[in-house]
Parts: C-alpha cells; structure tokens; sequence
C-alpha cells in the first residue's frame, strides 16, 4: 500500500519519457492532454498516500528501495518518505502544478508542435524531480531532486532561446545555482564526517544526542561543526530561494514562459531552500548563529526586494520581485525558530503567487506579449476574469485580512514580534506595508485607468520592437495571433484552460489560510500542531539514542526543549499573548490598506505626483530602478576577473601559450613541406618535455631535499 | 609446470588481432569483411574466459598473475572494446581509414592493456605500457592525409618515450634495492625497512615511477600531450584511447602503488596529493575555455585523472567500499566517456569532423535520439545524479573524506561543481541554439546498439551501484 508512494514522482516521469521520445508525432491535444493527466492522477495518488498517512501512527510512511549508496560505514538506501511536511510540499507541488499544466495546455497553444512537447517533458520531469526533492529521506536522495529541478529550471528558463536575453538569463540561473550547490554539498559531507548518517530522522536525533560535546569532528565542538554545516546548507538554500547575496538570478528567470514562472519560479523550486530548512529543524535549531544569519538575511532580503519592486515597469519582474521578497519572509519565520509557520506562508504563498503569475500570463498573452506597465491600464472591463482573480491574489499577498496571505504573514510577524526579534519585525512590518503599495500600483496600472497601449502605437517604435519580437517567438504564425489578441474584435479574456486554473486559484487564495487560524482569533491552527512533528526528533529514535547511553551529557540535552519555541510562551501567558497578537493583526490590516491607498493615490489620482517623487529623489529612484547595483557590481568584482583569469591568465599562460598555438599553427608548418620534425624546432615539443622534465624535478627535488 | 590459465584472455584476444590482420591481407579491394565481427568475438571470449578465471588466482611464468583485480579490469577493457568495435564499422569506413591495421592495432592494444593490469613485475608492465603505446602511437596518426593527426602522433610518441624512459630508471632503482623486478620481492624489501627514513634510493625509485604513470594517466604536469593527441587523433581513436589507457594505466599504478609501495604511503601520498590538486584544477579551468569537443573532452580528461588520484590516495585497508571506488569510477568513466566520443564519431565524416561546439547547433531538431543520449553522457561525466558519473564521484569523494584528504575533497568537489558549466555548453548547444541545417550521416543500427548498451550502463550504475561495487570490493581486496 505504502508503494504508491512511488507512483507519486513516477507519473510524472512517465509522462517526461512520453513527451520526450515521441512527443514530436504526437498532437497537441495528446501531448498537453497526457502531461496534465499524470500530474492529476499524481495528485490523486499524492492525496491518498497524505490520507493513509494520516491515519498512520506515528504519521509517516516510508518506502525503501533498497540500499543504493553503500560505502563502509556509509549506508545510504534509496527511501522514500512522507511525513506532515512532505505532505504539504507533494499536495502544493501535484496540485498547484496540475493548474499550472491545465493553464500551459492554452497559453502554449501558439508553439509549434515539437515545442510544445518539449515543454511538457521538461514541465513533468521538473514535477518529477521536485517530487523526488520533497519525498527523500536522505541528503543523498534530495540532492537528486535538487540538482534535477535546477537543471530544469534552465533549461525552461531558456525555452525561447532565439532571444539573447533568455539564452542569458537561463546560464545566470544555472551558474549562481552552481555556487549554492556547493554549499549544499559541502555540507553534507560535512554532516556524514560528523554524525556518520545522512538520514534526516539520524541526523537529527544524533546532533540532538551530541550537541554539547566539545570535540566532535577534529577540535571543533559539536555547536561549531553544526554552525559551519548549517552555515553551507543555507547556502544551498540562498541558491535555489534566491536570498542575498544569490538572488540575482530569479527576476532574470522571467524570461522563461510564465506559467514557468507560475510553477517553478513563485510556487515550487525556489521554495526548497525554505523547505530544507524545516527538513533539518532540528540541526538548525542546534545553530543559533545560523538562525540569525538566516532570519538577518531573509529580512534584509524581503525588504530589498520589495523596495526594487516599487519601480519595476515589467508585470514579471514586479512579480519576481515580490517572490523574492516573500521568500525572504519564510527565511526570517525559519529564523526567528518558527518553521511551522515558515512552511504554511509557503504553502498560502503558492496560491496567491502561482495566481498572481498565471494572471499577468493572461494579461501578457491578451497583450500578444506586452510586459509593460506603462504600456497597460484600464484592462479591467476587457479581461474580467483575468482582473478579479488578480485582484483577489493581490488583497491576499498584500495581507488584507480573512485572506489566505494574512494568516500566514500574520503569524510570522507575530513569531518574530514574541521571540522577541523586535527590530526584525519592525523591517518586516515595513516590508508588508511595501508589498501592498507595490502590488496595488501593479493592479492600478494594468487595470485601472484609460488604456495607454494602443495611444503608443506610432509613437514609440523603440519601445514596440521588442514587443513584436517576443510576439513573434511566442505565436510562430504571428499574423493569427496579431488577429486574435488584437484590434479588430477588442482583447479577448482567458480561455477556459486558463480561466479555470485561475479561478481555482483565486479560491485557493482565499481559503487556503483557513487551516492556519491562530488562537487569537478563535481559530487552532491546525496546520501548525499538524506540522510540529516534522520539525523534533521521531519519538523512537529520540528513545533509541538516548537509550543506548550516546553520551552521558546528551541524552540530557536531548530531552531539553530544542529551543525558544513560541507555544510554550503562549502556554505560559496565553491572554497577554493573543492580545499581543490582536494588536499585531490590526496594525498589518491598518498598513496593508494603508498601502493600497498610498498605492491608489500615486497610481490613480496623481501619476504626477509619483513622476515628481522619482524626480525629487532622483538618486534613490536610479538605485532601485538598477536593483542597487548588485549585477554591476557582481560583474566587475567576479566575472570579469574569472573571464581574465580563464581565457588570459591560467589558460593562457599555462597551456594555450604552447598548447591552443599549436594546433591552430599546426597545417601552416607542415604544410611549408619538412613535416612535424619542423615543428619540433619551433619550441611546442620543447615545451611539452619542459613541462614534463620540471614535474620530474619538482618530485625528486621534494624527496631529496626532504628526507 | 607453468600454467598457462592467467594468459588465456590476453591470448584470445591476441590471435583475434591476429585474424583481423589476415583478413585484410587476404581481402580483395573494394571487397567489405566485417573484421569488427572478429574483434567481437575475441572479445567476447576474453570476458568469458575472465568470468571463469573468476577467484583461481592464476599465474603464469610467475610474473603474470590473473587476480580478481586483474580481472574486473579485464572486463571492463572488454567493454571498452566491444563498443569501439561497435561503434567503428560504420566510421572506419567513412573516414578512409586502413580497416586492417585499425582493428589489429585496436586489438592488440587491447592485449597490452590487460597484460599491464596482470603483470606481476616491473618489467613486464614496462612491456606491456610499450605494446599498447605502439599501438596507440601509430592510431593516433592513422589519417595519413590529415597533417594534425600526423603531428599528434609524432608528438605524442616522442613525450612518451621520453616518460618510458623516466618509468624505467625507476623500475632500476626498484631494482637496485632489491635485488628483483618481481612486485612481491620489492614489496617484501621495503617492508624490511621498517619504520623510519626509507632510503635515498626507494624514494627515487617511487617518484620516477609516479611519473612515468602520472604521463600514461595524463596528470599535470606530465598532460601535455593529452589534449593535442586527442584531438588529432581520428575520434574513434580518442574514444578508444581515453578510455582504454586510462583503465590500463591506472591498474598497473594502483598495483604497484598499493601492494609493494605500500610501506612508502606516507611518502607518496603528498606528492600524488598535489599532483591531483593541480590535475583537478587546471582540467577544469582550462577546459572551460575550450571550443573544441574533442579537446574540451581531453581536459575533462584530465580532470577525471586527479579524481581518480584521489580514489588512490585515499585508500587504506580499513576504508570499506572506498578502497573498490577507482575500480568503479574506472568503469563509470569508461562507458560514459566512450558514448560521448562515440556520438561525436559517430557524427563526423572525412570532409567535416563534427567536434567543434558550434557543429552541435540544433542537433535536438535533426537527431533527437542521439542529442538525448548525448545528454546522458554529458551529465554523466559532470557526476549530475541519477547517472554513474554521480556515484563515482560520490564514492571517490567519501572516501576522500572518510581518510581526512578534506582539502582534495573540497578542491574535487568544487571543480565538479565548475566542470558542468562545460559539459552543459554542449547541451545548451544541441537544444537552445538553431543549428544550421548540416547534413548529419546515418548511424548504423549495430552503433546504436553501442550507444543504447553505453546508456543502460550509466543509468545501472547510477541507480543501482551496489553489486558492481561488491565486485570491485572483491577484486581490489586481492591486491591490498
């Protein structure tokens, strides 16, 4: 029974190979139709692995297929495991990935054939992979699924690899994820040294068992090796998320197809670092000092992103800047020690983000591929469907109370005001009330307002150059698409396969925060006491270290409370407390209102006194309009010397001096009739037994001189 | 009485070198024999013969000794072979090149190949580096017409013997302490040393045969060769020659480094610690500059030569699976190399040898099949889970790690991470970039079969490793 769990990443991946070899014979309907069906039927299966699960005691199911990796003392078998954190994470990514593949069936629908399947088998085998990340029990097993979504996040980034600009975007997504991996790697090698396990449930139940130990890899003391590993991994995290200082690469990733952008980029990929975070809860929780780099960079994060987004002019990369800005929100929940609420922002933040996306998807596909605010507005009364699904994601991210986004916002604001991070939450309050202004000048400008794309028709050829060039990559026979989304019938509204992934959405966005309804409000947060096992040790391996006498001193410590976690607070003063949080709730409403108003009133009522306030400060308005100059700086302080060091210095110095001159001079001197024994004279063969003879001497010399 | 059970594949393989040779010169011209037909068969008997040598032990005038290690590296050579022949039907025929002296001269390299992974003195693993560097020497310039392949060649055997020369002053010092060629008597000598400072004489002996190996596996700085002869070569050639001396190298240098130079590993280790770091890195970085497959892959090449180092470096009796990871990265390196090379042969013509980056443009559109395997391969050789690639690397790097080498580990590790930068520009090149219409020859059904063998092989691996590990485990426990 418990097998089905396989089934789960398999659908998917069957799907992939389908696509992937003969997807090119087969229609549209066939192609688009199978992709969606195994991620349905993935979904089905993924709710009945969660409902079996449920009623499993303690609540998870595992799935071992045998050993896979085994080296000495390293066992490393290929598991499979649902637990309540897993579960949130297969039911977000089968569920919202099936809507984001029902909506691709219409949005694609221009390609031509071959593409088209092409983009469904990297669609099914990212869901694959991603599977796969979110089911592994080991380091190991999730490093497959994480280094297969990575890929195909480039891979679609560069879908439309005609234009430069994607092709670009597509190597900056891989390479700073590169860096990330890295860190991901190092720290795993770093845990097996340490605690011999790669298993989480191990690794959690033995670096509760030996934290206070003073040596436990070389001199360093249990809290130091757990610090530096934590340290690593959360550079892994940074990659994938796109958190300071690699979160250059995520608003480039819009180049990508947007329900891409929907599915990897908002929704499921860039939520992994978050999520393997919670994984090691445990660990992290053993590493105060990573907790606050975490909970420092993911508040530094959530309010730079925000602030660039104000004056971003591109639908996307507002959008992609607010992902980045909401992810720096669940880093901060993951730092300040409150996981739970960190995943349910993730899991409410799928909605209304994937929403979000599909919609201005809408609005881009209408628009036969304009991307520009400016060249927008008053699409409200054209595309009702588009405009009041958009809305409803809006009000929810915005934090607009009895919205999904509310509760989860809400109760990571109220975990850092309580756990006593007052400065944070002061950032993350600030941050909030940037999400509702940027959001609501986002709807503003699309929406609202007299219609502003047709007026720069003849006016601005520069600026419709690269509309029409997009329009003709998206809809290969551009003159039936100029005809469809254009000027004789007036914009046409989402299709069905897109309306109803939308629609569903829109709900979700509404609904979704209901599992999380805090005490305060009368609610129970059921998602919270739902996740709590995920984030502590498994009770009978608690039992099993502890037990089997590990260290005298840990199993002390691994019967104390992990850390200053929030519910034992509320246990102590629960009426001080939910009216803190009261209080708390009704300064978030007060400022996300506050925020659309500010964002209605520059947007709608007085445009120019927004063009006076960038003109005013003109110096700060260039410096989030350049994203701070990070790319710039970035390329001056690592590309260019990498470039130098690469094609003139190491290359050239060492090898292609000698080596890449040969072969490209090789014809000519043969050619001059004294075949290769010339080209011994010219030195390259010189060189070469140089080269040999000085590592003959450097290895004598060694020996001699040493002994 | 000498029993001649150890040489029996070596000779299978030898009189099938031999066939092949006859059958050209008997061959009317113009008339088409399939001589690979031949090399398979012989081939196919040498692993049969090796499967029922399995745990005997055999030798041979004493100074050929078919161990299990022997013996898995036996086989994996007949992998090598089987898909070379596999692969060179169609290609020998396209690129002119003399079928006779091109499958004798493969075959017999063969027999070098695993007569150095039997040998049991220095000696004879001097023969046998001389019978498969003949061989490899004379098919790197085997298109005559072609004056970079006959420059490869001329510079490739001049360095080699140049390196043979080095290996076999160290075999003298060998010698000189003592008094025997023979691995065990020179394992025996050392070891009668004791502790303390071995003298002048064994550490000149260690470092002049590093250095004939280190040129043979082509670790810097003795690589210079690598990627010139690469690259000259006729790309068969390459596939075959990346992949067979490397295993055959590399066996000899793990049984004489790990049985009589044993009692000299702290002495050896820091030297062939550099060697990798420095391999590793220069592989690497100046890989990513190439534009070239066929020398971007003779970088890769080098690269995989110092994590190989590392499996070396970082065995010790107690350090499980770790001690079987060469073995299995060996194989790993070999299937997944030969399939990369073998597509890009299989690609080539005489007027167009299809190994520059861009002559991959588009090839997603025209060859949807071979662009996907290429992938494979590619990922594979960047060490991206679920392949082989992943697996090796992995248990290299354990093991690196499990023996305190944390620096090498993290040098290999951060240069995998790099390396796929490389690999990957030839994906993006086969799927993002619209390629120019190049007519692209047919590959031959036996050739397909090659690759889809290759492949099978990299996802078996990479999914479930575990029982050619225990076999690697078993064979490497023969020698240390």
């Amino acid at each position: 029974m418990v097998t089905m769990l396989l089934l789960i990443p398999l659908l998917p991946f069957a799907g992939f190979l389908v696509n992937a070899f003969v997807g090119k014979r087969l229609s549209k309907s066939v192609s688009g139709g199978l992709a969606c069906a195994v991620m349905l039927a993935a979904f089905g299966v993924s709710v009945l692995s969660v409902w079996t699960m449920l009623g499993a005691e303690p609540r998870a199911l595992r799935v071992d297929l045998g050993m896979w990796l085994a080296s000495g003392d390293l066992q490393v078998p290929f598991v499979l495991r649902l637990d309540p954190l897993s579960a949130v994470m297969i039911l977000v990514v089968t569920g919202i990935g099936s809507l984001i593949h029902i909506y691709s069936v219409g949005y694609m629908h221009e390609e031509p054939d071959s593409e088209y399947a092409r983009y469904f088998s990297y669609l099914n085998l990212f869901a694959s992979f991603m599977l796969i990340l979110v089911l592994g029990a080991n380091f190991p097993v999730m490093f497959v699924g994480w280094e297969g979504v990575g890929l195909c996040s480039y891979l679609l980034i560069g879908f439309w690899f005609t234009k430069q600009s994607a092709a670009d975007a597509g190597k900056k997504a891989f390479i700073v994820n590169r860096i990330g991996n890295l860190g991901f790697i190092l720290g795993m090698l770093l845990i097996f040294v340490t605690f011999g396990s790669l298993d989480f449930q191990d690794v959690a139940a033995r670096a509760a068992a030996r934290a206070a130990e003073p040596a436990a890899f070389g001199m360093l003391s249990a809290e130091a090796v757990m610090t530096i590993a934590t340290l690593l991994l959360f550079l892994g995290a940074a990659g994938k998320s796109a958190q300071i200082p690699l979160h250059v690469w995520l608003p480039d990733a819009m180049e990508g197809p947007t329900p891409v952008s929907a599915l990897i980029h908002a929704a499921t990929m860039v939520t992994a670092g978050v999520y393997l975070i919670g994984r090691n809860a445990v660990l992290f929780s053993h590493a105060p000092f990573t907790l606050a780099v975490v909970a420092a960079i993911g508040v530094a994060t959530a309010l730079m992103a925000g602030t660039i987004g104000l004056v971003q002019n591109d639908i996307k990369r507002v959008l992609a800047y607010s992902t980045v800005s909401q992810l720096g929100y669940m880093f901060l929940a993951m730092g300040v020690g409150a996981y739970a609420a960190g995943i349910f922002h993730l899991y409410t933040h799928a909605f209304f983000k994937a929403l979000l996306f599909l919609g201005s998807g809408a609005v881009i596909h209408a628009l036969a591929g304009e991307q520009d605010l400016r060249n927008m507005g008053g699409l409200k009364k054209h595309l009702p469907i588009t405009y009041w699904t958009f809305l409803i994601g809006a009000l929810a991210i915005a934090g607009v109370p009895l919205l999904s986004g509310f509760f989860s916002k809400d109760e990571i604001l109220f975990r850092t005001f309580s756990s006593g991070h007052t400065f944070l939450w002061l950032i993350g309050v600030i941050t909030s009330l940037l999400t509702a202004t940027y959001m609501f000048r986002l709807v503003f400008l699309a929406f609202h307002g007299e219609r502003r794309h047709d007026a720069h028709d003849g006016d601005h050829p520069e600026e419709e150059e690269p509309v029409r060039h997009i329009a003709h990559v998206m809809a290969s026979p551009a003159p039936a698409h100029g005809a469809h989304g254009g000027h004789r019938h007036g914009l046409h509204d989402a299709p069905p396969s897109m309306a109803i992934p939308l629609i569903v959405l829109a709900i979700g966005s509404i609904v979704a925060g209901y599992v999380g309804v805090p005490h305060a409000l009368g609610g129970a947060n059921h998602i919270e006491t739902f996740l709590e096992p995920s984030f502590e040790i498994e009770a009978n391996r608690e039992r099993e270290f502890t037990a089997a006498g590990f260290s005298p001193i840990s199993s002390i410590q691994a019967t104390a409370p992990q850390h200053e976690r929030a519910p034992t607070t509320e246990t102590h003063a629960p009426a001080a407390d939910e009216r803190t949080e009261l209080m708390l709730m009704g300064l978030s409403s007060g400022i996300a209102v506050a925020g659309i108003g500010i964002a209605a009133y520059f947007s709608l009522r007085r445009r120019d006194a927004a063009d006076a306030l960038a003109h005013r400060f003109h110096g700060l308005y260039r410096l989030l309009c350049n994203k701070y100059y990070v790319d710039e700086l970035y390329e001056a302080v690592i590309v260019q010397p990498i470039k130098l060091l690469s094609t003139g210095g190491l290359w050239k110095g060492v090898d292609a001096g000698f080596i890449d001159g040969t072969v490209n001079g090789v014809g000519l001197t043969v050619r001059t009739g004294s075949g290769a024994l010339r080209r011994l004279q010219t030195g390259s063969i010189r060189t070469y037994a140089a080269s040999l003879f000085l590592g003959v001497v450097l290895i004598l010399g060694y020996y001699l001189l040493r002994y | 009485m000498t029993d001649y059970a150890a040489i029996i594949p070596i000779v299978i393989v030898a009189l099938s070198g031999t066939a092949a040779m006859l059958a050209e010169a008997f061959r009317q011209p113009g008339e088409r024999m399939p001589i690979a037909g031949l090399g398979l068969i012989g081939l196919a008997g040498a692993a049969l013969a090796s499967v029922f040598l399995w745990d005997s032990d055999a030798r041979s005038f004493g100074v050929i000794r078919s161990d299990n290690f022997a013996l898995f590296i036996n086989l994996i050579l007949c992998v090598i072979g089987v898909l070379t022949m596999l692969f060179s039907n169609e290609v020998v025929e396209r690129e002119q090149l003399p079928a006779g002296e091109y499958y004798a001269l493969t075959l017999y390299g063969i027999c070098g190949m695993m007569m150095m992974a039997a040998a049991d003195d220095l000696l004879i693993i001097f023969l046998a580096l001389e019978v498969l560097s003949l061989s490899v020497y004379v098919l790197t310039g085997l298109r005559r017409a072609s004056e970079a392949s006959a420059e490869a060649a001329f510079k490739y055997f001049l360095l080699g013997s140049f390196s043979s020369a080095f290996f076999l002053y160290g075999v003298a010092f060998a010698f000189a302490i003592s008094g025997s060629t023979r691995l065990d008597q020179i394992g025996v000598a050392l070891s009668a040393q004791g502790a303390g400072t071995p003298p002048t004489l064994a550490l000149l002996a260690v470092g002049l045969l590093a250095v004939g190996f280190a040129f043979k596996v082509s670790a810097v700085p003795f690589h210079m060769w690598t990627p010139d002869a690469y690259e000259g070569a006729p790309t068969i050639v390459t596939a075959f020659m990346s992949t067979g001396v490397k295993a055959a190298a590399f066996a000899a240098f793990v049984r004489v480094f790990l049985s009589p130079l044993e009692p000299l590993q702290a002495q050896w280790v820091p030297i062939l610690s550099a060697v990798a770091g420095v391999t590793m890195i220069l592989g690497t970085v100046v890989g990513v500059a190439q534009t070239n497959i066929k020398r971007m892959l003779a970088y890769s090449s080098i690269a995989h030569a110092g994590y190989l180092l590392i499996g070396l470096i970082s065995n010790s009796p107690t350090n499980g699976a770790g001690k079987a990871a060469v073995l299995f990265y060996l194989l790993t390196y070999a299937v997944t190399n030969l399939g990369a090379l073998g597509i890009v042969a299989l690609l080539g013509t005489l007027q167009n040898q299809h190994d520059e980056l861009r002559d991959f443009a588009g090839l997603w559109k025209s060859r949807p099949v071979l662009a996907g395997l290429m992938t494979v391969f590619l990922l594979s050789l960047g060490g991206l889970p679920p392949t082989a690639g992943f697996i090796a690397k992995w248990y290299i790097f354990t093991a690196a790690v499990q023996e305190g080498h944390y620096w090498l580990a993290i040098i290999g590790v951060l240069t995998s991470v790099v390396s796929v930068f490389f690999y990957l520009r030839i994906v993006v090149m086969m799927y993002m970039t619209e390629g120019t219409e190049t007519p692209r020859p047919r590959v031959p059904a036996t050739a397909m079969a090659g690759l889809a063998l290759a492949t099978a092989a990299v996802f078996y691996l990479g999914v479930l490793p575990t029982r050619i590990l225990d076999l690697a485990l078993a064979s490497i426990a023969t020698i240390f």
